[in-house]
């Protein structure tokens, strides 16, 4: 396929997003850089300055809810991408109502507990359903450890063993590797 | 007994006959996991209760923080 018929698919398609942090906000800019059509995102929280060391936000731009900041962001990589931002804490059920139309979805969230919640909730609700998660990107170091798992419609990265704590900080480099990472299975799951 | 574990066949001892059982045998520590068997999620709270049997398919993941 040329880039321009890789396009064009891609404009067709939606991507739901459940959180909009490091994972969430960079696996966006990717996806909308690659002609996704619409993306749906989820996120309650607001930037902080601390944010700035890995998410897709800027300075001018702490204290927004993060849903309106990565929207204004995309509209200025590329107004044709559709944002749907919702300024929510998700849950079960609000997962499994908000992204129902999508055809893939992205866990972006950073607590293990939501983690697994997203994939009780949406291997549930949304049988066959791309799903792609990410677990084990804390710290620096170590891409070879990155792993890609598959099992049916849901994919996983990471190294899953490296959790966020207070050594081992989420920083840009792997977290942007894993929000990569997380955008690649989803054009593949989108182009087959 | 043999069981596909993460697509590599394991051979398990006689006697590992639930999911609770092969995470024993199989050293899986983390506290949050997803375990498939043949492609149905066992819920957490679930392993003891899961039966195994020979041939089966599992899938275990572990889930740390970090987004």
């Amino acid at each position: 396929m040329t880039r321009d018929e890789y396009r064009r698919r891609l404009a067709g398609k939606t991507v739901g997003i459940a959180g909009a942090g490091g994972l969430g906000s960079n696996c966006a800019v990717a996806l909308a850089r690659s002609g996704v059509g619409t993306l749906v995102v989820a996120d309650h929280d607001r930037v902080s300055r601390d944010n700035l060391d890995r998410q897709a936000y800027f300075l001018d731009q702490v204290g927004m809810l993060k849903v309106e900041a990565l929207a204004l962001n995309i509209a200025r990589i590329d107004p044709a991408v559709r944002v749907e931002a919702h300024a929510l804490r998700l849950d079960a059920a609000s997962l499994a109502a908000l992204f129902a139309d999508c055809d893939a979805v992205v866990e972006a969230f950073d607590a293990a507990e939501a983690k697994l919640m997203f994939v009780e909730a949406l291997l549930e609700a949304l049988p066959g359903r791309p799903l792609v998660c990410a677990s084990g990107i804390a710290g620096y170091g170590r891409p070879e450890s990155f792993r890609v798992r598959r099992s049916g419609s849901l994919v996983l990265v990471g190294d899953f063993e490296s959790e966020v704590g207070p050594e081992t900080p989420p920083m840009a480099p792997r977290v942007g590797l894993a929000a990569a990472m997380e955008a690649d299975l989803v054009l593949e799951a989108l182009l087959i | 007994m043999k069981v596909k574990v993460n697509g590599e066949f394991r051979e398990l001892p006689e006697g590992t006959a639930t999911v609770r059982a092969l995470l024993d045998e199989l050293r899986y520590s983390f506290p949050l996991l997803i375990v498939r068997v043949n492609g149905s999620l066992v819920e957490r709270g679930a392993y003891s209760q899961a039966p195994l049997s020979e041939g089966d398919d599992v899938d275990v993941y572990h889930l740390v923080s970090g987004g």
